[in-house]
């Protein structure tokens, strides 16, 4: 989804009579559709139709590709969106902020409510949960990351590291740039052909070097990056060895990846110097990884605790307007009676009196009205509700702002609808319920 | 108490051989010695506090510890291995039960009064001491992460964030450089004060211990100063110089 057509989609999408609020995340392997359906609901169709015409793509294809989530399903699948149990790596932590991003730009465009909105706050907190009691972000999965971490465990500060990436291979250039974020304070680049070590330095602003300083580069360089096509190894043990004597036994760390190797393995062998090849580093992602997937099931938990709590208050919501009501037409009914009487009969008391006879009618009113307000609270936190009891209490109160509850087929308060999934489509008629109150 | 200290000092070499050639049978080795010297050291234990033996009480209570600490860290080894405690354990029980052994033959108390000047030598070697120990518990801790990092075994999780290797190895110098002037000066001040004693002066072990520990240090020292010179072969020196003025202050102490 281009960002610059994100607003006019939103907008669309919500201009639509079975559209409260909508909100939309894309990332690189994600699109993901929030809606908030008004009083008649939506089904799914309506949704993928809805989806296809504003992106202008089929809607045929969509519903292919879509599936579609609603209810309690929907608000889980937010919360392990947005902490990162659904991502593709577990735990990574660029999903909070694109959550973030859609949003804002939600916000901007006018198409988060009241329930949208307060459940993606749910779901930042449900985040941050995750991230302050589990490991699950602790241990780097990315080589280039890891390189960068093994290099922070040997040197104090990589700003005052010199980093040399002997090679003018691609990942050589990937691995340096990751490293070059930490600013280090000189960047060297040698190669064979001085052409491409010059092109490459000139495009990242680092310092091109004649393959013959080598030596001299080997020791300045903290961290070097090997990645040159030598069938032979360029760094031996014979050279390191001289290398480590010329540089006072510093340490310095080595990371070949090329293949096959630059640097002879007993290198690895020698006081103060520290070698990776990709292998080691891949086995120390393999392993950051498998600790990660040992952390999410700690993760699930909390999603899973914290989903009762946004679960609670958003079956609130159902019966919140039907409380609001009763409430307020027993204290207007109260509050008329009232000045009536103060109005005729009552008419000496004092300003004082009157207040009194206020507070103690409109206790009696709270205190009547207690036990109904308690069922109706009591029943919102019930699985699925109880639409009779609510229906009851509008009946007898004579509250008619709102229709009495009934079943409707598939729509859900909150949809999310997102491509190459498993198709959800058995939606409850709790559900259907949830989505008048939503409104 | 010969058993123990020959048995933990071979099993020490082992474990030096094997922080630089790592290998199972190296390390089981180690361990099964280090086992044979708790075991020694708890039958010397049992058989101080029977009676039938004439080790001073400073010695008993010596023996105990040695014996202790290398029984909780066998079985504590039962459910966690961790790198470089069979080197410590086995250097410092080692070198413990080498006092104990050596100071069951001189029980003699030191002669002359205790004037200002051997105030000053026991503080100054005190004092130099107190500021080795944390370069010790520094170079453990850097032997920790080296070994991590040259085996690799960093991934998965459960490895403690420690500072950065040249951090650690920084202030394990920076504070050598404090104690050592420090240590240098008190047995300094004790060749001066030996002489000036009414009993003829003697070469004691402990003498030798102190004499190896300070030149121990003082190589090391020399070898920074030219050459830069750092890493685990140094970590290791300060480790081994460190153990020798623990057996040095054990005997001075046992009095």
């Amino acid at each position: 989804m281009p960002p610059d057509g994100l607003g006019e989609f939103l907008r669309g999408i919500a201009a639509e009579d079975e559209v409260a609020e909508t909100l939309l995340v894309s990332t690189c392997n994600r699109v993901e559709l929030y809606v908030v359906p008004t009083q008649g609901g939506i089904s799914n169709h309506t949704l993928a139709t809805l989806f296809a015409i504003h992106r202008g793509v089929s809607p045929q294809l969509v519903e292919h590709h879509a599936s579609f989530r609603a209810g309690v399903s929907a608000l889980h699948h937010l919360l392990r969106v947005t902490s990162s149990l659904d991502s593709m790596v577990v735990g990574e932590p660029q999903i909070l902020g694109q959550v973030k991003e859609a949003l804002t730009a939600a916000r901007h465009a006018g198409t988060i409510g009241p329930v949208l909105g307060q459940l993606v706050q749910h779901a930042f907190r449900v985040a941050k949960c995750v991230r302050n009691e589990t490991e699950i972000a602790a241990n780097r999965v990315s080589i280039g990351s890891i390189a960068v971490e093994l290099a922070r465990r040997i040197f104090d500060d990589l700003s005052t590291c010199n980093i040399l990436l002997v090679g003018a291979g691609k990942m050589g250039e990937t691995m340096a740039r990751g490293l070059a974020e930490g600013r280090p304070r000189k960047v060297y680049v040698c190669n064979r052909s001085p052409e491409r070590a010059f092109k490459l330095a000139q495009r990242h602003g680092w310092r091109p070097r004649q393959f013959d300083e080598l030596q001299e580069l080997l020791v300045q360089a903290d961290v070097v990056l090997t990645c040159t096509g030598s069938a032979e190894p360029i760094l031996t043990k014979e050279r390191m060895r001289q290398v480590i004597k010329t540089r006072k036994y510093k340490p310095i760390f080595i990371v070949d990846i090329a293949v096959p190797r630059d640097v002879a393995p007993e290198v690895g062998r020698l006081d103060t110097v520290y070698l990776y090849n990709v292998d080691d580093l891949q086995q120390v992602a393999r392993d950051n990884m498998a600790e990660r997937v040992r952390e999410a099931e700690a993760a699930e938990a909390i999603v899973a605790r914290e989903l009762s709590a946004v679960e609670a208050w958003y079956r609130q919501l159902e019966v919140k307007p039907t409380i609001t009501a009763i409430r307020h037409r027993a204290r207007e009914l109260a509050r008329g009676e009232l000045d009536r009487t103060l109005g005729k009969r009552l008419r000496h008391l004092s300003e004082d009196d009157r207040r009194a006879l206020e507070t103690m009618l409109m206790a009696t009113v709270n205190k009547l009205l207690h036990p109904t307000m308690m069922a109706l609270k009591n029943a919102s936190e019930q699985d699925g509700g109880d639409a009779p009891l609510v229906a009851t209490a509008q009946l007898l109160f004579g509250v008619d702002g709102h229709p009495p509850v009934e079943v409707a087929p598939d729509p859900a308060p909150v949809s999310v609808m997102e491509p190459d999934d498993v198709r959800e489509d058995n939606l409850s008629a709790g559900i259907a319920r949830k989505r008048e109150s939503a409104k | 108490m010969v058993v123990a200290a020959v048995a933990c000092f071979v099993a020490t070499l082992l474990q030096l051989r094997w922080t630089f050639a790592s290998g199972a049978a190296l390390l089981r080795a180690s361990i099964g010695l280090l086992t044979l010297a708790g075991g020694s050291l708890a039958a010397a234990a049992v058989v101080a506090f029977s009676g039938t033996s004439d080790l001073l009480p400073s010695s008993q209570i010596m023996l105990v510890v040695a014996a202790g600490a290398a029984l909780v860290f066998l079985s504590t080894r039962l459910w966690r291995d961790v790198p470089i405690s069979p080197l410590v354990v086995a250097s410092l029980v080692g070198v413990t039960a080498l006092a104990v052994f050596l100071k069951g033959f001189d029980s003699r108390l030191p002669g002359g009064e205790m004037s200002a000047l051997t105030a000053v030598h026991v503080s100054a070697v005190m004092l130099g001491f107190v500021a080795f120990i944390p370069a010790y518990v520094l170079s453990i801790v850097f032997l920790s992460q080296e070994n991590r990092l040259k085996s690799k075994r960093l991934g998965g999780g459960g490895s403690p964030k420690l500072p950065s290797l040249m951090a650690l190895e920084r202030r394990a110098w920076q504070l050598l450089y404090t104690g050592f002037p420090l240590y240098t000066l008190g047995i300094a001040l004790g060749l001066g004060w030996r002489p000036g004693l009414s009993e003829p002066f003697s070469v004691r072990p402990q003498h030798v211990l102190a004499a190896l520990s300070w030149s121990i240090y003082s190589v090391a020292i020399y070898r920074r100063w030219r050459s830069g010179w750092r890493g685990r072969r140094a970590a290791l020196t300060l480790m081994a110089a460190f153990v020798t003025t623990v057996g040095a202050v054990l005997m001075y102490m046992m009095r």
